[in-house]
């Protein structure tokens, strides 16, 4: 074998195997991510498109109904707040959006998932409005207040890294 | 397209797949109506950081990509598919369905080979080029297949995993495996009670399918095609009477990839060519379809087509082994070591 065609199978050889080295690499991350979505349930990180459909798997902050999976909370994510009022301090009246975002924080014997609140806090607040709020935790019998929830992360600021919803935006109390 | 025949077939299949994703997304979340306006600005997520308009021309770029990849099939088109619904889902203003997910990871996995081939050289030429020509394409292909071949696996996994609770085994209203095969034994008049043996074998063959069968499909070659039609079949009641063929057909865009390359192209020959084995399996497919479905929605008229494309697909795996049971023993075992 001449030196030059040694040298085109070495560079054959080298950049085929880099390749196979960097495809698996990168696919197997990407499985790794994959596990991970899927295993959000488990962390209350997430509930949609976690491939749970028809699962009838139930969790709760105390547990879930797996077999032998353990439920560990990692995030208010998945909670909701009970009995929320709003009510928006404005100079201007409300325009027919805002009044639909207002309509919706304040719908009777609704649990409101925390994300989808702070999400739609956000657009009142950045609309220039001040938005007072009631509210209950889950875990509370008596209920929070606040004057000025745009000042308050945890009721008015979303989490900007999360693309997608991650649960249902609201449901009956419980 | 591609000079391996599973990502060839995988694209053959890819727009039916979308079509059926359209149809599911237009036909729940309704977005021409007042309310879906509403829910739009109370969902979190990226999407309220864009004009609407750019969700609405990032969806319909999408059904564009589709559409351009029914008519041709070629790997721009294919890209143009990976690029507009990875923004696609992104953006997505209502619920991430559970079939989104998995069409996700599995054009990323295609992109993720296809980019790395495209980024290396050797004398000169890249792996791989847009048009699929270049130094290595067999080999980039490979791996873009073997992506979507753990995507697959991974997600059909986590199926199984999160139904191993009680809820599901519990015989009874709480599981859809119960729900599910009562619906099945009703709509297929096969009677007003599912037998226990029934709920029992949909109750735990759905845990053993969704295991193990991809799994095993994948890593015992010998085995790939009985797991296939046993995914084909566990999947028939969801798209007959469970309203969801959405997810049962996109899934099934990616199963040549639980195929070896060479059972692939004997395979092919058959899938590409009428025979009486496919013909008939196509209409005993859109008849189990018709006998099942229990009303004419848009999703069980498109489980017409999906029980259409499996029946086929199904009667050409079947011809694959009538004929190589029809061949003398010496041959046979040639054939099976040339296989291998």
């Amino acid at each position: 074998m001449s030196a030059s065609s040694r040298a085109t199978t070495s560079v054959r050889a080298s950049s085929r195997e880099a390749f196979r080295l960097r495809a698996r690499l990168a696919l197997g991350a990407l499985a790794t991510l994959l596990a991970i979505n899927n295993a959000l349930p488990y962390f209350g990180l997430r509930d949609d498109s976690c491939q749970a459909m028809f699962s009838s798997l139930h969790w709760e902050a105390g547990g879930n109904n797996h077999l032998f999976v353990p439920q560990n909370m990692r995030s208010d994510l998945w909670r909701g707040w009970n009995d929320v009022r709003a009510e928006v301090v404005s100079a201007r009246p409300l325009d027919a959006h805002e009044q639909d975002l207002l309509r919706w924080l304040n719908q009777e014997n609704r649990q409101l998932n925390t994300e989808a609140t702070r999400a739609v806090i956000a657009q009142l607040c950045d609309r220039g409005h001040r938005v007072k709020l009631r509210y209950r935790h889950p875990d509370e019998a008596t209920s929070r207040t606040t004057g000025d929830a745009c000042a308050v992360p945890e009721l008015s600021e979303p989490h900007a890294w999360i693309p997608v919803r991650l649960y249902e935006t609201d449901g009956p109390s419980p | 397209m591609s000079v391996d025949g599973r990502l060839r077939a995988t694209a053959l299949l890819l727009p039916m797949a979308l079509l059926g994703h359209t149809l599911q997304l237009l036909g729940e979340d309704t977005p021409w109506a007042p309310h879906a306006w509403a829910r739009y600005w109370r969902t979190p997520g990226w999407h309220l950081y864009l004009p609407p308009w750019s969700i609405v021309a990032i969806a319909v770029a999408l059904i564009v990509s589709a559409l351009g990849l029914a008519i041709r099939r070629t790997r721009p088109w294919v890209a143009a598919v990976i690029v507009t619904y990875v923004a696609h889902y992104l953006t997505y203003p209502y619920r991430i369905r559970n079939h989104m997910t998995l069409m996700l990871a599995s054009l990323v996995a295609v992109a993720i080979a296809w980019v790395i081939g495209a980024r290396l050289r050797e004398g000169g030429r890249r792996l791989i080029d847009l048009r699929g020509r270049g130094a290595a394409p067999r080999l980039v292909d490979r791996y873009a297949v073997r992506g979507v071949a753990a995507v697959l696996c991974v997600t059909y996994f986590y199926a199984g995993l999160h139904k191993t609770n009680e809820g599901f085994l519990a015989f009874d209203e709480r599981s859809a495996a119960f729900r599910g095969t009562t619906d099945f034994w009703i709509w297929g008049d096969l009677g007003s009670v599912a037998p226990t043996w029934a709920i029992a074998l949909a109750t735990y063959g759905t845990l053993v399918v969704e295991y193990a069968f991809p799994i095993v499909a994948l890593f015992v070659p010998r085995l790939t095609i009985p797991c296939v039609i046993g995914l084909m079949c566990f999947h028939f009641p969801h798209v007959a009477v469970m309203n969801v063929a959405d997810y049962p057909m996109l899934a099934s865009a990616f199963y040549p990839s639980l195929f070896t390359a060479a059972r692939w192209r004997l395979l092919e020959r058959e899938l590409y060519a009428p025979s009486r084995w496919n013909v008939a399996g196509a209409a005993i497919g859109m008849g189990a379809q018709l006998w099942w479905m229990p009303w004419w929605g848009e999703l069980t008229i498109f489980g017409i087509g999906v029980m259409a494309i499996w029946g086929w697909w199904i009667g050409s795996m079947l011809r694959l082994y009538a004929t190589a049971a029809a061949r003398p023993k010496g041959a046979r075992m040639a054939a099976e070591v040339a296989v291998r």
